[in-house]
């Protein structure tokens, strides 16, 4: 099944036309980085198996379950 | 506690065990190993009284209630939140119970009712009657579904996805949205994964979601299409470890004993690889080394949500992930990559120019990885 596929060139021309706009090359996220709570992965309670709620708590803040 | 507090910074996960028993059997249940003991009050009064007072640089405590089924020790459990909430602690905190759902009725449901406010309740709901009932032992007409909407209207249903319930996965979400709830779901760990027909239907199920978010886009996606992908990167030369296991997720057996985590007990592992386990070196940004050597190359390591409690049951290894497992994921990241390039599209995201351009180059790595895998 051929899901998902994007064309290459199509997301090249968006991220070019953003470069056109940006004043500085804005920089990417590295894992291992210090994180910000907009740069948590956010998954973490789907990720884990268990008590699922929170177990990622030191990379992510934004958990909010009420 | 905080009501609608979200989780701060330097917070830890204590997550007592308060029985190891449970009603049901479900198919992934990694609990293998259950007795019928639960928690006394007395060993949760110790735990808390040092967990809550300790100087340990955590300010922020987020307390869990587990089990087996936790409400099966609904008597200690009623015990140990009065004793918590009567007195006064170093650390601020916030209560989770995790439950199936079934004993949730009469006395029970009254008092979690009417502990609402110190107390929130995480519902397994795996779905619809149909996939809910084949991993969960038939007990969909046993829950009450609408009573947890309405006693925490924001709370998010905690979905995990069999081989077995793949197949109604997309419905399933639907269902959850439409009764009101946001759902966190993942693919079950440590259940065998390697018929190669899930490949097919997990393609199938993600793109029916991904239809359903685009034409309501008003509704918050699943966690399973909430991937981090401008977190997707070439140059991967530390990861950091996926969760809170042996470094700040304090978990404690029936006995008070301390593990790692609920997948390290010997209510998990058995006694003999529990202890086994106790000398384990866990760390939190993991050198790529030690990584699998599948892991190193891989573009998606820093996204994987790997589970170490699963991947040490499974090979005896923290960091070594199930083949079918990572192939499954693969394919959850690129539906995520194929949806978040839409949304982008369809404006229907909110971000600025900046975090636009981190999510397109994450996108495009994902893109380009799977344009060289089929040629």
């Amino acid at each position: 099944m051929d899901l998902f596929h994007i064309n290459i060139e199509e997301i090249e021309g968006k991220i070019n036309a953003l470069k056109s706009i940006l004043t500085t090359t804005p920089t990417l996220v590295y894992a291992g980085s210090t994180m910000n709570f907009s740069d948590c992965r956010g998954t973490c309670m789907g990720g884990c198996s268990g008590s699922c709620i929170a177990s990622c708590s030191t990379t992510c803040t934004g958990v909010q379950t009420y | 506690m905080e009501k609608g507090a979200k989780m701060e910074r330097n917070s830890k996960v204590l997550t007592l065990c308060l029985t190891e028993a449970c009603n049901l059997n479900c198919v992934y249940c990694y609990e293998h190993y259950k007795q019928t003991k639960n928690m006394s009050f007395a060993i949760a009064k110790r735990i808390l009284d040092q967990e809550l007072n300790v100087e340990d640089g955590f300010d922020f405590v987020q307390i869990e209630y587990f089990g087996g089924e936790p409400l099966l020790a609904f008597e200690e459990l009623k015990s140990i939140h009065e004793y918590l909430i009567s007195n006064r602690w170093n650390k601020k905190y916030r209560v989770n119970v995790t439950t199936n759902g079934t004993l949730v009725h009469g006395e029970i449901k009254q008092w979690l009712y009417d502990h609402r406010d110190t107390i929130i309740c995480s519902l397994s709901l795996d779905g619809n009657r149909e996939a809910h009932n084949l991993n969960r032992c038939g007990s969909f007409d046993q829950i009450d579904i609408g009573f947890f909407q309405n006693a925490w209207p924001n709370q998010s249903i905690k979905m995990t996805v069999s081989a077995l319930s793949l197949p109604y996965f997309a419905e399933s979400v639907i269902f959850a949205h439409r009764a009101g709830f946001l759902v966190n779901c993942n693919l079950a760990y440590g259940i065998d994964w390697s018929e190669h027909a899930n490949i097919d239907e997990l393609k199938r199920q993600l793109s029916a979601l991904i239809n359903f978010y685009i034409d309501n886009p008003n509704i918050e996606p699943c966690s399973m299409l909430s991937y981090k992908i401008e977190m997707v990167q070439k140059d991967n030369s530390r990861v950091r470890k996926w969760c809170g296991a042996g470094t700040h997720m304090p978990t404690y057996s029936v006995d008070g004993k301390k593990y790692a985590c609920q997948f390290f007990m010997p209510l998990s592992l058995g006694e003999e690889k529990a202890k086994a386990a106790k000398s384990l070196t866990f760390i939190q940004e993991i050198p790529i080394d030690l990584m699998d050597q599948k892991c190193r190359i891989c573009p998606f390591v820093s996204i994987c949500p790997s589970c170490c409690g699963s991947n040490y049951m499974d090979s005896g290894s923290l960091y070594k992930k199930d083949d079918n497992q990572c192939e499954l994921t693969k394919i959850i990241i690129q539906a995520n990559s194929y949806f978040q390039y839409l949304r982008l599209s369809n404006n229907q995201l909110r971000i600025n120019d900046e975090e636009k351009y981190r999510l397109l180059n994450g996108i495009l790595i994902t893109q380009e990885f799977f344009n060289t895998r089929s040629n």
